[in-house]
């Protein structure tokens, strides 16, 4: 056999006294599409950086068709046809999608300048031989995350990569993105390229890949090929015990509970069109749909981030005028957002001050912190969220992934909240974590809580929500009761279709 | 050409432009000779030195950073030039220039290498840098070569001599913003991660910006020289705050990858006008900071929402 494209060979990452690889001996074949799984902090995002020049690596040697190498910087891995689309946006909003795309790699006049002409010529060329339809002159501040997304895949594929790494690339995109990425990456494989491909969604890691390496604690702790494995041996592997526990167990809502939250008719300036729909005390009601077809703008504006135009909105039967996000608090409504490190969190301040944010009320009744009182505070939540975090001293930013969403989610606690919405909230976190917060999200329900969830990931609406509301194109295509949900009946009210078992509107 | 296109071609004359035809027409008003060549003349130099420490200042706000010495530049320059001229003849010009960049090229290494924060590096470079001037050169005074001044305050063509200065930077400028260099001075500002993982020259945008910024501030000493025909180690400090209020006026954004070289001459401008038409309402020139400061924020204040309603 050929020697591999790129070979590691007992790769090893140091952080002083942290490992965050070691031993990693993985083998990229041309023509081959090799998934690299593995909870939160297992290492992939480490191997993948060593792999594209840049982090050095402390040990190892990596090797590019047989021959040593040197990947010092990202240029160097370039220079080979490494290239990566990072997890981390790459993007340069300033700067068009075409100027993005070229990044680093112009064409070039005669005199050095840019050479404009040939730059939008080729970018159309691009963006059109992958299927997409996309303005190379506009600005990429204005595009939608999958856009972006979309534009960082092109910016790789520009260079005409002989290995592409895709770093949790699906993450962020809908479906029909997913389907694009499918045909490309399809097409560079009949190409003979190589491609590494980094995920945590099974679906698509069985979809896409050909060999699969699973990480764990730093180190590669099982290899096959996908033809002989299941979803279940790799999540497996991945966390080290069966998941056969799963999603806890749902709650039968009587139907003739009050409601807790109802909301009739509502349109907004935002494009939703007469929604309705009502929540019941212990109720977790699942939003599913594909991306943006409504589903940011009705938790936005449930938390006052949008203005009506129509239509009501009561908490236990009292009309609520949300105007600002201060009158969804004081109504009892609270949201937990999708990006926690930039919108949840004060993420280099400590855990102690993150979780006290929103009750400062209560630890400092002159206006100066009671240590006691917030001590206890804390010690109160953390307990109560299983945080697991060496000192509640310690920057928010070093906790993981699972972490940081249960600080998010702790800091309202103290607030005795009515209604919690919560967007994609296990994006980014490990497979072992993701369970122990529907947990957490099922035993507050069980306090009366009402909770709303949008994700993207069905299998969570499936396996957590007691009820489900696809939306389509800003308005509600389908009710889900509870015998009702399941990933057959919720796609077809994504795309629109009616299945007989599905509750019309 | 199709609609798109007409919107990017409008965005790109910056909005600053209209300020400034508004504070021209008041200063016509008030003073109609100013339209006479000589008038537009003494305009001119006045705002040439305020627009190359602005295009300075806007150069290095362009790669998400500050330049605080801008101002000290300016008076090292002066004092170099005024204290060798007598003995090195023109030299003395190309040395100053030299000076000047080393000096800008040792901010950007630090910045770029030892990545501390642009604002803090250039506070102490600008104190070492003013610091030295007034070293070598306590008392105001030198001497200046005529023929400096003849070319600064010369108009051998249609248009006086500052504007071709002017222009030739923004003509350089354009050419440098189309290579690579250029490119990667505004992916660095725009996102400094994205630029290095791309593969382009971060550390060396950073270092280009400013010595770029200490060359045309140097430029700005060396017409001022020519205008006052001394050095002078403190003449240069105002500069560097005027420097930063024209290029918020010029469009450049400080989170940076965002601002033009033709909308830092149009902030000068602004600036310059303004000073002019309070010395023709008979105002003292302290007036002036609290002028700047009050257009600075109604500017910030009209973009920002601008922006907000161009948005919705």
């Amino acid at each position: 056999m050929s020697p591999a494209l790129l070979e590691t060979l007992g790769l090893e990452k140091s952080y002083g006294a942290t490992r965050a690889a070691q031993d990693v001996s993985l083998a990229f074949q041309a023509g081959r599409v090799h998934a690299l799984v593995g909870e939160n902090g297992a290492g992939k995002s480490t191997v993948i950086k060593m792999i594209t020049g840049l982090v050095r690596p402390s040990g190892g040697r990596i090797l590019w068709r047989g021959e040593p190498v040197s990947l010092h910087a990202p240029r160097a891995a370039r220079s080979l046809g490494i290239v990566a689309v990072q997890q981390e946006m790459t993007l340069v909003d300033t700067l068009s999608v075409a100027r993005n795309i070229w990044l680093g790699h112009e064409p070039l006049s005669a005199i050095g300048t840019v050479d404009r002409r040939r730059l939008a010529l080729d970018s159309e060329r691009l963006i059109a031989s992958m299927g997409l339809s996309l303005d190379p002159e506009r600005l990429v501040e204005g595009l939608s995350i999958a856009e972006k997304q979309m534009v960082e895949i092109l910016k790789a594929l520009s260079l005409e990569p002989s290995l592409l790494v895709l770093d949790e690339a699906t993450s962020t995109l809908g479906d029909r993105e997913v389907e694009l990425l499918h045909a490309i990456v399809r097409k560079l494989q009949a190409e003979g390229r190589a491609i590494a491909f980094v995920s945590h969604r099974m679906k698509e890691v069985f979809r896409f890949c050909d060999d699969c390496s699973v990480m764990k604690d730093g180190r590669v702790v099982f290899q096959d090929e996908i033809a002989q494995l299941d979803e279940r041996r790799v999540i497996e592997k991945m966390i080290g015990r069966d998941m056969s526990q799963g999603f806890p167990a749902k709650q039968a809502i009587p139907d003739a509970a009050e409601d807790l939250l109802r909301v009739d008719h509502l349109s907004t300036r935002s494009g939703l069109r007469d929604v309705s729909f009502r929540l019941r005390p212990g109720e977790i009601l699942g939003i599913g749909g594909l991306q943006g077809h409504g589903q940011v703008e009705l938790l936005e504006c449930l938390f006052g981030l949008g203005s009506a135009t129509k239509g009501t909105i009561e908490v236990e039967g009292r009309r609520l005028s949300l105007r600002r996000s201060s009158d969804a608090l004081r109504a009892g409504i609270v949201l937990v957002p999708e990006d926690r490190k930039t919108q949840g969190l004060f993420i280099d301040r400590t855990v102690e001050e993150n979780l006290i944010a929103c009750s400062f009320g209560d630890c400092a009744p002159f206006g100066f912190i009671s240590r006691r009182k917030a001590g206890a505070l804390v010690a109160r939540i953390v307990e109560r969220m299983k945080v697991k975090a060496p000192d509640i001293k310690e920057p928010v930013r070093r906790l993981s992934g699972g972490n940081q969403q249960k600080v998010a989610l702790g800091r309202w606690l103290p607030s005795g909240f009515k209604v919690l919405l919560l967007r994609e909230p296990t994006r980014g976190i490990d497979v072992g974590t993701k369970f122990e917060i529907y947990g957490l999200l099922r035993e507050l329900a069980a306090t009366g809580v009402g909770i709303i969830i949008s994700t993207s990931e069905i299998i969570e609406l499936v396996g957590l929500s007691d009820r489900v509301l696809v939306m389509l194109e800003k308005g509600i295509s389908a009710e889900l009761a509870p015998g009702a949900i399941s990933e057959r009946t919720i796609l077809a009210a994504s795309f629109g279709h009616s299945l007989g078992e599905s509750h019309e509107r | 050409m199709n609609a798109s296109r007409v919107r990017r071609l409008s965005s790109r004359i910056p909005v600053v432009f209209l300020p400034a035809a508004f504070f021209l027409a008041i200063n016509i008003a008030l003073n109609p000779r100013i339209l006479s060549l000589r008038g537009i003349n003494n305009l001119a130099l006045q705002t040439v030195s305020l627009g190359l420490v602005v295009m300075a200042q806007t150069l290095v706000v362009i790669v998400r950073e500050m330049d605080m010495s801008v101002g000290a530049v300016v008076s090292m320059t002066t004092v170099l030039v005024a204290s060798t001229m007598g003995s090195l003849h023109f030299l003395s010009i190309p040395l100053a220039l030299l000076v000047a960049g080393l000096f800008g090229a040792l901010s950007g290494a630090i910045v770029a290498y030892a990545k501390i924060p642009g604002i803090v590096v250039t506070l102490a470079t600008s104190m070492i840098i003013g610091g030295l001037a007034l070293v070598i050169m306590p008392q105001a005074g030198g001497t200046i070569d005529d023929a400096l001044s003849d070319f600064v305050n010369g108009q051998p063509f249609l248009v006086p001599n500052c504007f071709l200065l002017l222009l030739a930077v923004l003509l350089v400028w354009r050419y440098v913003k189309g290579t690579r260099l250029g490119t990667a001075i505004y992916a660095t500002g725009g996102n400094p991660f994205s630029a290095y993982a791309s593969g382009l020259p971060v550390a060396g945008a950073k270092i280009a910006a400013y010595t770029g910024s200490a060359l045309l501030a140097a430029v700005a000493g060396l017409v001022i020289c020519g205008k006052t025909m001394t050095g002078d180690a403190t003449i240069g400090d105002p500069y560097t705050l005027s420097s930063i209020a024209g290029t918020v006026l010029g469009g450049a954004s400080f989170t940076g990858g965002v601002g033009t070289m033709a909308g830092a001459v149009a902030g000068a401008l602004i600036i310059g006008i303004l000073v002019h038409v309070l010395f023709f309402l008979g105002l003292s020139s302290h007036y002036q900071y609290i002028a700047e400061g009050l257009i600075l924020l109604a500017a910030v204040t009209i973009g920002v929402l601008a922006e907000r309603r161009g948005k919705k």
